[in-house]
């Protein structure tokens, strides 16, 4: 390969760099923010999620102290992220599905 | 001694382009991590897109920038970091015989995170979370002994590498191999 082709590959690469760059990039972050009250409640009067206040009715949330609950967007779905204290005084976070209710993960800080 | 001293390009555009693309997008992934999900994962994917291309770059790349032009045997490795432990380094005009291993090392390591974070999906606590933690604590410490080996190998040399990564121009001397 010449100098000048290798150059021009040199650009090509740069170029590459920043088109993948822009394309994960763009748009920023979809996350809902936690204050973002107004979507979330669109969101319940269209009935397209489970209320934060039925959630918080389950048997292992009952009287549960929250410390943060956060409704967010991940992975392209609607996430309940609800920061729990235990009996024991230790955080625990719990990830719900927002339309459908279920619990997807559960994680305790040690 | 320095009986002929001038001014050349080392590294090209992309090379540049890719170390500071990297350096800014691994600080960005490491400071999200656990805070901010979408900017690690697509941080993480930009970072694999980067190896990619600067592996590529290794076979294609401009002289400098080639795999061939930088790794040395053991031997030579050994007799730099010898050099390097006596205050008189051979100065290399590309990268240095450690300096060489440090990039293949980097970019496994860089490999091994971002597949390994890829794999966890939505299991927080399984085997590829400890693995990527591990790989991604591994690059820490990789990046740590590379940040020391480019200070130490500039005062030794007298010459600002860093700049040289910025710029691409390093001045070449005769005793250059």
């Amino acid at each position: 390969m010449s100098e000048i082709a290798r150059s021009r590959l040199a650009w090509l690469f740069v170029v590459l760099v920043i088109t993948t760059g822009v394309v994960l990039f763009q748009g920023g972050s979809p996350a809902v923010a936690s204050d973002d009250h107004d979507e979330a409640r669109a969101l319940r009067h269209a009935g397209n999620i489970v209320p934060l206040s039925e959630l918080m009715q389950r048997p292992e949330l009952a009287g549960r102290r929250v410390l943060e609950a956060k409704l967010e967007r991940e992975h392209g779905s609607l996430v309940y992220e609800l920061e729990l204290l235990d009996d024991a005084g230790r955080v625990e976070e719990r990830y719900y599905d927002a339309v459908t209710g279920k619990l997807m993960q559960e994680k305790r800080e040690d | 001694m320095q009986l002929e001293r001038d001014r050349v390009q080392v590294w090209d555009p992309f090379v540049r382009v890719f170390h500071w693309s990297l350096v800014l997008a691994f600080i960005m992934a490491w400071a999200s991590a656990e805070e901010w999900d979408w900017l690690h994962e697509q941080t993480g994917y930009f970072i694999l897109v980067l190896v990619g291309l600067r592996t590529l770059w290794g076979l294609l790349g401009s002289s400098h920038a080639r795999f061939s032009d930088f790794l040395y045997s053991p031997g030579r490795t050994l007799a730099y970091l010898r050099g390097l432990r006596s205050g008189r380094p051979q100065h290399y005009l590309g990268h240095n015989p450690a300096g060489g291993w440090m990039v293949i090392a980097l970019l496994l390591t860089l490999l091994a995170t971002g597949a390994s974070g890829m794999l966890i999906g939505g299991n927080e606590h399984g085997y590829w979370k400890d693995l990527h933690e591990g790989f991604a604590n591994l690059t820490v410490a990789l990046v740590l002994v590379h940040v020391g080996g480019v200070l130490m190998a500039s005062v030794l040399h007298r010459e600002n590498l860093v700049r040289s990564m910025w710029t691409g121009m390093k001045l070449r001397r005769s005793e250059d191999v």
